[in-house]
């Protein structure tokens, strides 16, 4: 097949700076120049009909209900060596570590506010703050069991955490499918790579929930908004890989606190909920009262301890984009550490000497609103037209509190399949982090790639696929 | 001044209610202002309490066998100190209390019409005269469901909608103000059903904004709950399953008791 | 199981086989209309409406009763719920809900009967292609069954969606039968000729046709196809059969709950059981299926009120 040279510059994931391959992509590499490009094409047709009968599909929002199309998937995996992945992962778990203990002294004592390391409006004020999570305690103090990390490697080489995902982090069920597509098309390819298995998972996510409870042997349940939700698949997926009842808000009740599930034996107890449902939909007595998608009392249960909810309630307050600025200074003031993984520089547009700078540099920053989410809500400008920037001009000047802006970052770019042929395109990378009695992660994590040329927006939304993620047990291949 | 209450809520139903789940902020809890000397609940099922993140005292009634009806009654005596400022009564800092909700979130009419005021205790107090006068009490005006802004446009509604709009102009002003839903001792006794005003964080401490009796000492008002609008204060939230058109008779009494002062 | 998962099985093979069960319908109607005089084919084309208990329904959406409209209610309306493009809607979409506890195989047969049916939606069928369809429906339920007895683990989902599917076969053999005996005995036309062909149609309708032939050697009769149709246990379509194993799945799930369908389906099973031809003619046909009706829908009732939390 033939294969395009990546534009200079850039971080190439296969390719260095002289175009000379790295030693752990050696043998994809050469795999990719030897093999046919009509096996190439006839395995790509085998993969689509693969998905498609399994039916991995997403629904689009925007579109009409229920409208399900197929993440694309790329066969050219994203390879990452193990010390790198090492680093990595040492930099991860201090992140969610310190996140965490975030989210508790946001809830309890309030000693990185009283420090003066995060203004108090900051926290408070901020709708993702909830406070019916004020002084409520915890099983082992802990609010964020499944966390994805949005990783990005810019053209310096190093990796930038862009945000944390605190709530209900999706995408693991593409991990985890991309895998057993590859494994099934390519066997050959793992008998000379040593890949780090991630089929481990489920039983990790199973182990990690049932951590999340002091009770033993307890009833966890998947919370699922219903089939119409964008990730029902992943929902299904993972209640059926866990072993585990896939509920909806109508499946469970309240009664004298404790949550119940109607089955046909009769009423049975619940103990914790992996929720895959926004905190204001998940009570309409206490939170949006027009839900229909909740459990009425359910807020009460929580409250009383008797329930787990996985992730906790208020989460969304550390992963906020007006509070990612923060999280290098929560991980010195909790651990005592120097943090491993980058943050992106970030301009505040609530603080006035920052806002005049971004107003004056709109043509050269990324602009995101504190609290979009999927893409929509984001301007690039190097990429953006006049209009589009004069419109997130007007916008950022009418609600500066609303918005961030961050350096542009060349996200670096990995060899994938395209119509014309192998060409470089840009990725990054979600590690799912597990956080029970300890924290795991499954090496590696889901890899989302823009299949746009230059396009940069790696949203399966926005015309993004997804690749299978291999972390190499030894580092060349 | 020692206040005794008498309030039931009952809803009555075409048919029967096969189920139903109800969040209760009926009992006051004891603060700088009020010392609460006995006070229950009659209630028609199993109820739960907890605090919820306030520090509202949230009774859970939960019925799963039909009713025709659902009648709640809180009966208590109390004693109101008559202090002016509240400084802790809730765990949750003031300024949670910046955030708008659906049912605060002022347009630009209420904007403009915020802007006018300083934001401290005088401009406050010149702003809760003018928002008497431009929305008239009047009952039956709007709903348990108008926003703010809603009310503000129609010139009209009752303390709900006053507390909405007072506490929607504060925190446009960035001052940190709550919802207070719970009952007023008033000399001509007709004050019938519950009440609501607001609290603004001036300083260090809450300050008493009753915008539809142009009260600004809380020597008659005993406190339920706050929250940050109606929906989290309101003494009774509650859903239901079956049961058809529903009817609702409320009747608070607050009366003074005679053998004091 | 959960209730809704277990309601979620029960519906989507209910709705499965009420398409199958419409489809068989009109092909007795048309078959037999064919045969009729102006006036009696009126009467026939109706049957299946009295059955569905949907004759205003058809009125409001058409003018005149002919064999394409009524190709186009049954079949392919979606106004109406009853249609068989709507049931493989409902049935779909059921399956959709629970499609972690289908397999794969299950999933597939009726999503592709879904999206077969919508094309057909859009060709349209005609009283000349409407065979073709007959066998379409057909052929989907058969592979339908196949695909749920040859795939799916045998533990409560398997036996709540058996359980839809014979409690909705037995409905409509009852109804059928019911229809056609009142139709047999009310109409102008009392040829014998007649009689026997309407009761072979309906015989062939229900797959049972041979069956008859090889038990009955004499001559067409009422009381025969009654027989055949309620008491014996081997038709699969018979009323004892499909009671049978209604008795048998409750009996398999587990819990408590269940005890008030489960007496219901066995003491209705028991009555079939022990009845005989006689006990059916001293009552009336008319009377007993009347009360058989009444009988399978408090069991239907009773297990969705036990198991599915529906009140």
């Amino acid at each position: 097949m033939e294969m395009h040279l990546p534009p200079e510059g850039g971080y190439d994931e296969l390719f260095d700076a002289d175009n000379k391959i790295r030693p752990h992509y050696q043998v994809i590499h050469d795999w990719l120049t030897q093999t046919d490009d009509e096996l190439i094409a006839e395995k790509r047709r085998e993969a689509d009909l693969l998905f498609h009968r399994v039916g991995i599909t997403f629904n689009v929002y925007g579109e009409s209900q229920g409208a399900e199309r197929l993440i694309p998937f790329d066969m050219i995996p994203r390879i990452i060596p193990a010390t790198e992945w090492h680093i990595l992962q040492a930099g991860l778990r201090q992140r969610v570590t310190a996140l965490n203990r975030f989210l508790f002294d946001v809830y309890h004592d309030h000693d990185i506010i009283k420090a003066g390391l995060v203004p108090a409006e900051q926290v408070f004020a901020n709708p993702q703050y909830q406070p019916a999570m004020q002084g409520l305690h915890l099983p082992r103090n802990l609010y964020i069991h499944i966390t994805g990390i949005d990783l990005v490697r810019n053209n310096d080489g190093d990796y930038y955490v862009l945000e944390d995902n605190l709530r209900c982090p999706s995408g693991v069920s593409y991990m985890l499918e991309d895998r057993k597509m590859m494994m099934r098309l390519f066997p050959e390819l793992f008998t000379r790579c040593a890949v780090a298995p991630v089929e481990q998972y489920p039983a990790m996510l199973r182990e990690t929930l049932q951590a999340s409870t002091l009770k033993p042997n307890p009833c966890i349940v998947v919370l699922t908004p219903g089939r119409y939700n964008s990730a029902y698949f992943e929902h299904a997926f993972l209640a059926r890989q866990m072993g585990v009842e896939l509920v909806e808000g109508a499946d469970l009740y309240v009664h004298n606190n404790e949550v119940y599930m109607r089955t046909t034996a009769g009423p049975r107890r619940v103990d914790v909920i992996y929720r895959r449902l926004d905190d204001a939909f998940l009570d309409p007595l206490a939170f949006r009262p027009d839900s229909m998608l909740g459990v009425p009392g359910l807020f009460a249960a929580y409250r009383a301890g008797t329930v787990v909810l996985a992730n906790a309630l208020g989460t969304g307050v550390a992963d906020d984009k007006s509070i990612y600025p923060y999280v290098p200074d929560m991980i010195r003031f909790y651990l005592g550490e120097e943090p491993i993984l980058k943050n992106v520089p970030t301009w505040q547009c609530r603080k006035p000497e920052e806002l005049r700078y971004v107003l004056d540099n709109l043509s050269d920053l990324v602009v995101k609103e504190t609290q979009g989410a999927g893409g929509y809500g984001m301007l690039i400008g190097p990429r953006a037209s006049r209009e589009e920037i004069e419109r997130f001009r007007d916008a950022i000047k009418a609600r500066p509190d609303n918005y961030i802006a961050q350096p542009t970052l060349s996200l670096s770019s990995c060899p994938t399949l395209v119509d014309e042929g192998i060409a470089p395109r840009h990725i990054d990378l979600r590690p799912f982090v597990l956080t029970g009695k300890r924290i795991q992660m499954v090496p590696g994590g889901l890899t989302r790639v823009a299949l746009r040329k230059h396009s940069l927006v790696v949203n399966s939304s926005q015309g993004g696929g997804t690749k299978d993620t291999w972390v190499l047990e030894d580092s060349e291949c | 001044m020692k206040l005794h209450i008498e309030h039931d809520t009952c809803y009555g139903y075409e048919g029967e209610v096969r189920a139903s789940i109800q969040y209760l902020r009926l009992t006051p809890k004891n603060n700088e202002q009020q010392k609460i000397l006995d006070w229950h609940l009659e209630l028609p099922g199993d109820a739960n309490e907890i605090d919820d993140g306030y520090g509202n005292r949230l009774t859970v009634l939960t019925l799963d066998y039909p009713q025709p009806e659902i009648t709640i009654r809180a009966v208590g005596t109390v004693d109101l100190k008559g202090i002016d400022i509240c400084t802790h009564d809730s765990c949750v800092p003031p300024q949670v209390f910046l955030r708008q909700t659906e049912l605060t979130e002022p347009d630009n009419e209420l904007r403009r019409f915020a802007e006018q005021y300083p934001p401290n205790y005088d401009g406050l107090q010149a702003m809760m005269r003018d928002l008497l006068s431009t929305v008239r009490y009047t009952p039956g005006a709007t709903t348990v469901s108008h926003t703010a802004a809603e009310a503000f446009a129609i010139g009209a509604g009752v303390c709900q909608d006053h507390t909405h709009i007072f506490v929607a102009c504060c925190r446009h002003l960035g001052m940190p103000a709550r919802y207070v839903s719970g009952y007023i001792h008033t000399q001509d006794g007709d004050h019938i059903s519950s009440h609501a005003w607001a609290e603004v964080w001036i300083d260090d401490g809450w300050y008493t904004f009753d915008v539809a009796n142009g009260l600004l000492m809380p020597d008659s008002h005993l406190k339920l709950a706050v929250g940050l609008d109606y929906l989290e204060a309101a003494p009774v939230r509650g859903i239901r399953y079956g049961g058809g058109q529903e009817s609702l008779s409320a009747s608070a009494l607050v009366s003074r008791m005679a053998n004091e002062q | 199981m959960l209730s809704r998962a277990a309601s979620s099985l029960f519906w989507m093979a209910r709705y499965l086989e009420r398409a199958e069960s419409i489809a068989r319908l009109l092909d007795v109607s048309l078959t037999a209309a064919l045969m009729e005089t102006n006036s009696d084919r009126e009467q026939q084309l109706i049957a299946p409406l009295t059955i569905s208990g949907t004759t205003d329904t058809f009125y409001e959406l058409y003018e005149d009763m002919t064999a394409q409209n009524l190709i186009d209610f049954l079949l392919l309306n979606d106004q109406h719920g009853g249609s068989v493009f709507s049931c493989i809607r409902s049935a779909r979409d059921n399956a959709h809900h629970v499609r972690g506890n289908i397999t794969a195989d299950v999933w597939e047969s009726i999503n592709s009967s879904w999206l077969d049916m919508k094309a057909i939606r859009q060709r349209g069928v005609s009283e000349s292609s409407v065979s073709r369809f007959f066998d379409w429906v057909k052929e989907r339920s058969h592979l339908f069954r196949g695909a749920s007895y040859g795939t799916l683990l045998r533990n409560d989902a398997f036996r709540f969606l058996r359980l839809g599917t014979f409690i909705e076969r037995a409905d409509n053999t009852a109804r059928i039968l019911d229809a056609h005996y009142h139709l047999s005995t009310s109409l102008e036309n009392t040829e014998s000729a007649r009689d026997l062909f309407e009761w072979t149609a309906l015989l062939h309708a229900l797959g049972a046709y041979e069956a008859y032939q090889s038990i009955y050697a004499d001559r067409m009769s009422s009381e025969n196809v009654a027989e055949l149709l309620i008491l014996n246990p081997d038709v699969p379509r018979s009323l004892r059969a499909c009671l049978h194993e209604t008795a048998e799945l409750l009996a398999h799930i587990e819990g408590d709950a269940g005890r008030a369908a489960k007496r219901l389906a066995t003491s209705l099973s028991a009555n079939l059981r022990y009845g005989d031809r006689q006990y059916i003619a001293d009552r009336g046909l008319h009377e007993y299926l009347t009360d058989f009706l009444a009988r399978i829908n408090q069991i239907a009732d009773q297990i969705q009120n036990d198991y599915m939390g529906v009140a």
